[in-house]
């Protein structure tokens, strides 16, 4: 099992690296997108058509693909406040059971997300100035919610390693 | 179990999870969708799970958030933050306690670019705690100075809280910010005569600074160029109705990338380095946002917001005595828990009843956002006390706190003050809905 999981994770790790490059390009694009779209609203009056959109999609693009990045340095905020002060094995134990309980709920919403992408896929929804389709991006969203479960069973398998290790 | 139960229970639980250590985001998620699975049925609580995070990161009007986080950022990456210091310093840094007000008044100018105050005070814990050393102030006013200056970075717009205050109240976020302004600047002067009254009862903890003639003050006064720029594009722009918040925030972090350029302290590297951040800040906040949004939908469904807001209603009390209870538990979960964390659980919950007493929507965010900022600097979780601890290592906790403690003060009277004058945060508001 553990060699399971450490296979996934390395195979997991470089994906992570190259979706979050696609992030902050998304970010940069943004920026970019908007200023230029105001300037030629406000000096040409031409404003880009669907720039709304787009800004969109890039920020669904930029948010899905920096997620698991962000787990696998920790960014994601948890209150330590109780945790720092109890013994290492208190600390594992709780560690294992939250993140049993994140990767469960992480799992569900990830299942949803790719029932949402079949949905839109058979509703045809489709934005509606560019006529975009829009449940590529929803399987972004999915994609970059699954390779957050990897990180989050990493981070529970660790935990769980630690808590049987210090029986 | 009637839904108002399951309502309690889950917000009992939510606490319980969270200071066990689980994620906020997944924490907010997992009691949603249980709770709202059995408040109300399991089928609408996947339908929630399908639709939230991809309506959330979709969300045009939330882009704002990680297009000002760009925005501080960069500005951080330029060294503005070093700017601001030096921009101050020339004015102030010749009176007693000058170094600590100049930490303060950097604070506030560099608030303009950044809308978070662990950032500012780190960004300016760097620049001004070594000068203060080599000055020889006290570690507790140095140290006190700094981390509760930071706090003002959430105050004078662009600030991320106020951001989400107005995206879950549904206020205007132009209006917020313009709100904030003045009682930001407020602030800053209050720190500001806090260092003042302390180095005059006690002239050791912080002894003046070089003096600067004319020639120096002038060209300080130019090293703030960058802020002014910003500023002006930014607030004057959504001032005057020039551009939308988020079309401000684009502009912003552009025009903050060239002043970097121009500059010539943007490189690759730390160009990188401040698009990276902005990534991982913003995928944390917004997984805490749609985790949010769906324990939201629990709340309301299972009428919590409501049962509280009738019962606080019915007691025989003033309405300000409630809303000082309302302040009393803010400033309680301040001192225990994140910032963020906190304005999204209670919202929900206190909003409904703010409102319906009759209290104006968008002083009571300002109100919250100087609470919130005492949080930052009260023990055991005072973030920004965290941040400095991180920056001056050998100066231990305690000091930080105990300089922290006239501040603390400063902000009881800005509280005070808000409460007698609410002219103080409505009147740019006010104004702008004139245009």
């Amino acid at each position: 099992m553990e060699r399971l999981i450490r296979r996934a994770y390395k195979a997991t790790r470089p994906v992570i690296g190259i979706v979050n490059n696609i992030a902050l390009v998304a970010f940069v694009g943004m920026m970019f997108l908007i200023t230029v779209d105001v300037s030629l609203r406000k000096f040409l009056n031409m404003p880009i058509l669907g720039s709304y959109e787009i800004v969109q999609y890039m920020m669904v693009v930029a948010i899905s693909f920096g997620m698991a990045y962000c787990g696998l340095h920790r960014g994601h905020i948890h209150v330590e406040l109780v945790i720092n002060r109890l013994p290492r094995r208190a600390r594992a134990v709780l560690g294992c059971i939250t993140g049993f309980l994140s990767l469960a709920a992480s799992i569900i919403v990830v299942w949803q997300a790719f029932v949402y992408v079949s949905q839109l896929h058979q509703g045809g929804k489709i934005s509606p100035v560019l006529l975009i389709p829009v449940y590529p991006f929803a399987g972004i969203v999915a994609f970059g919610l699954a390779l957050y479960v990897i990180v989050l069973l990493i981070n529970f398998w660790e935990f769980l390693v630690e808590v049987i290790g210090t029986k | 179990m009637s839904p108002i139960s399951i309502g309690f229970a889950g917000i009992a639980v939510l606490f319980l999870l969270l200071f066990s250590g689980m994620p906020l985001g997944w924490a907010f998620i997992l009691v949603g969708f249980v709770g709202y699975g059995l408040a109300f049925s399991f089928g609408g609580a996947l339908s929630l799970l399908r639709t939230v995070p991809y309506a959330t990161f979709s969300d045009y009007g939330l882009s704002v958030i990680p297009l000002f986080i760009l925005m501080g950022s960069l500005a951080f990456s330029a060294g503005l933050g070093k700017d601001m210091y030096d921009s101050a310093h020339g004015f102030l840094g010749s009176l007693r306690g000058g170094l600590a007000m100049t930490s303060v008044a950097a604070c506030a100018l560099f608030a303009a670019m950044s809308g978070s105050s662990p950032a500012t005070a780190a960004t300016m814990g760097k620049v001004a705690l070594p000068e203060m050393k080599r000055y020889k102030y006290a570690d507790e006013l140095a140290t006190g100075a700094v981390a509760a200056g930071g706090t003002i970075g959430i105050l004078i717009p662009p600030s991320v809280i106020l951001i989400i205050y107005g995206i879950i109240t549904e206020q205007s976020i132009g209006e917020l910010y313009m709100a904030g302004f003045i009682p930001g600047i407020l602030q800053a002067v209050l720190f500001i005569l806090t260092i003042a009254i302390l180095c005059w009862r006690r002239p050791a903890l912080g002894p003046p600074g070089p003096r600067a003639n004319f020639k120096q003050k002038l060209v300080a006064l130019g090293k703030g160029w960058s802020m002014v720029a910003l500023f002006v594009i930014v607030l004057g722009g959504i001032y005057l109705g020039v551009f939308s918040v988020t079309e401000a925030a684009g502009v912003g972090a552009f025009a903050a990338f060239v002043i970097g350029l121009a500059l010539r302290r943007l490189n690759w590297q730390n160009f990188k380095e401040a698009v990276l951040d902005t990534a991982k800040t913003t995928a944390m906040i917004f997984l805490i946002i749609a985790g949010a949004i769906i324990f939201g939908y629990f709340l309301t469904v299972t009428g919590v917001s409501d049962g509280i807001a009738n019962f606080m209603m019915g007691l025989a009390v003033s309405k300000y005595v409630i809303l000082l209870l309302v302040i009393v538990i803010y400033l309680i979960l301040g001192c225990m828990m994140d910032s963020l964390a906190m304005i999204l659980i209670t919202l929900p919950i206190f909003f409904p009843l703010i409102h319906s007493l009759g209290f104006d929507p968008i002083w009571f965010g300002i109100i919250i956002v100087v609470v919130v900022e005492m949080g930052l600097i009260t023990p055991p979780v005072g973030m920004n006390v965290f941040v400095l601890k991180g920056v001056a290592k050998d100066v231990p906790m305690y000091t930080i706190f105990r300089g922290v403690i006239p501040f603390l003060l400063a902000d009881i009277l800005l509280l005070a003050l808000l409460f007698v004058w609410p002219q103080i945060v409505l009147f740019l508001p006010n104004t702008m809905r004139l245009w």
